[in-house]
């Protein structure tokens, strides 16, 4: 007879409480401590002996999940040059020693580091990705190529091979505390209504989703650091007014305006972003995080308004129209009412092209029409 | 009866990604009032945003190449 697990009124009780245990996993910020080091080491180790797999020898931590998915896309390159020796000369014209493939593997790291310089803006930033990549190829992170005898399209060739190794980052990949819903899900079952089955290889996969994403291969294994910084709106989703919404100790940061993402300028030079910008950005959706971000006042105050009517209460407020721009293919461009509230501040709202009065924007704002607005005996 | 299952093991190309899983069979709606109550509130934004900035770097590297 088949024994089913029924709901108890005690586990669904503590629904909130592993829900909350669990997302507060997946936002987790900082780094690990030795402890959690060594509790990562274990899980990992456990996860291949779970699946009856040799032990890999280079065990290696990242800066971040995006540096880990590159250095981990190159290093299986690298160690597939070396396994597949006969396929060398089909490839590159050329038989491969390790001299030429280390030769190869700097050339596609410093690629990718310059890649990232150039992105954080900082020429100073250290090499991120060549230190995971020796330690996951068996090097010294301090090691000292000697010089290839091929010619340097060979090496060229080479390295454009490591770099479209890449690509295959998600073969790898496992989203580690990113997938907290899965490990949230099973370990119910576990912790709260206690079942009674081996959980002796589930415990090591439980245990790894505390840590960041992860790469494994057959040669070495990478997981990544945790976000320094991690900022969310209310509704869980990734916003920061003042900064990155994500930041990784190798400096890689993420900018995002109530789950949209964002260039950096908007954020970090807000100042600097021309006020037409929030009509001709092609994405509507990161255009209406910067009219946002900038506020429409602003914006309409930078373009020159035409007035279409000006109410002498500024409760209704002012009619304002902004005329077509070149690049702008609405027409008009809008129209918006510049109006105080009742608590004293000034918003600026965006209302219809069809409205010719104060009371009609007011109208449309409201939902009434304007013979009803102009029978109010004041606005709150 | 919960069906125990093991080793997500994927091979292909250069990698072989291995993730120890185990799977509960559903053998009970409870289940899945359980998934849609615990792991669905559970934000997988992360995941998301970090793939999109991944393939972002991806894409300037394998243009640069």
């Amino acid at each position: 007879m088949i024994k089913k697990y029924t709901l108890l009124p005690e586990h669904e009780a503590q629904f909130p409480m592993w829900r909350d245990k669990w997302i507060a996993n997946a936002m987790a910020t900082g780094p690990y401590t030795t402890e959690e080091t060594e509790r990562c080491i274990g899980a990992l180790r456990g996860l291949y002996a779970a699946a009856s797999l040799e032990q890999p020898k280079c065990e290696v931590f990242a800066p971040s999940p995006i540096t880990g998915a590159i250095a981990a896309g190159i290093a299986s390159g690298v160690w597939w040059l070396r396994e597949n020796p006969g396929e060398h000369h089909s490839m590159f014209e050329a038989a491969l020693n390790e001299t030429d493939i280390v030769t190869g593997l700097f050339a596609a790291c410093k690629l990718a580091d310059d890649k990232h310089r150039e992105n954080t803006g900082n020429p100073e930033q250290v090499d991120v990705v060549l230190p995971v990549v020796l330690q996951s190829v068996g090097l010294d992170v301090d090691h000292k190529p000697k010089k290839s005898k091929q010619k340097a399209a060979v090496v060229k060739a080479v390295r454009k091979f490591l770099i479209q190794c890449t690509q295959r980052w998600g073969q790898m990949h496992n989203g580690g505390n990113h997938w907290s819903g899965y490990a949230a899900y099973l370990s119910f079952f576990r912790h709260i209504a206690k079942l009674d089955i081996d959980y002796s290889k589930w415990q090591h996969y439980e245990e790894a989703a505390k840590f960041g994403p992860r790469y494994m291969h057959a040669k070495f294994w990478i997981v990544s650091a945790r976000p320094d910084i991690l900022k969310i709106d209310d509704e869980n989703r990734p916003h920061s007014a003042t900064g990155p919404s994500h930041r990784w100790p190798d400096g890689r940061e993420l900018y995002y305006w109530r789950g949209t993402a964002i260039p950096k300028q908007w954020i970090m030079a807000a100042g600097t972003v021309p006020p037409e910008t929030v009509l001709t950005w092609e994405n509507v959706e990161q255009r209406r995080c910067l009219a946002e971000i900038i506020g429409w006042g602003k914006v309409i105050a930078g373009l020159d308004p035409t007035v279409v009517e000006e109410h002498p209460d500024p409760y209704m407020g002012t009619l304002l129209r902004l005329d077509p721009m070149p690049g702008v293919d609405e027409d008009p461009v809008g129209q918006f009412l510049k109006v105080r509230c009742g608590t004293g501040r000034t918003f600026v709202l965006r209302v219809s092209p069809s409205c010719r009065t104060v009371l009609e924007a007011q109208g449309e704002l409201a939902g009434f029409d304007a013979k009803q607005m102009a029978k109010l005996e004041f606005r709150t | 009866m919960y069906l125990l299952g093991l080793s997500l093991i994927r091979e292909g190309g250069n990698g072989i990604d291995v993730a120890a899983t185990q799977a509960v069979e559903a053998v009970a709606t409870d289940n899945m009032i359980i998934y849609h109550r615990v792991a669905r509130r559970i934000p997988s934004r992360m995941q998301h945003d970090v793939q999109v900035a991944l393939w972002t770097a991806l894409a300037e590297l394998l243009e640069a190449v």
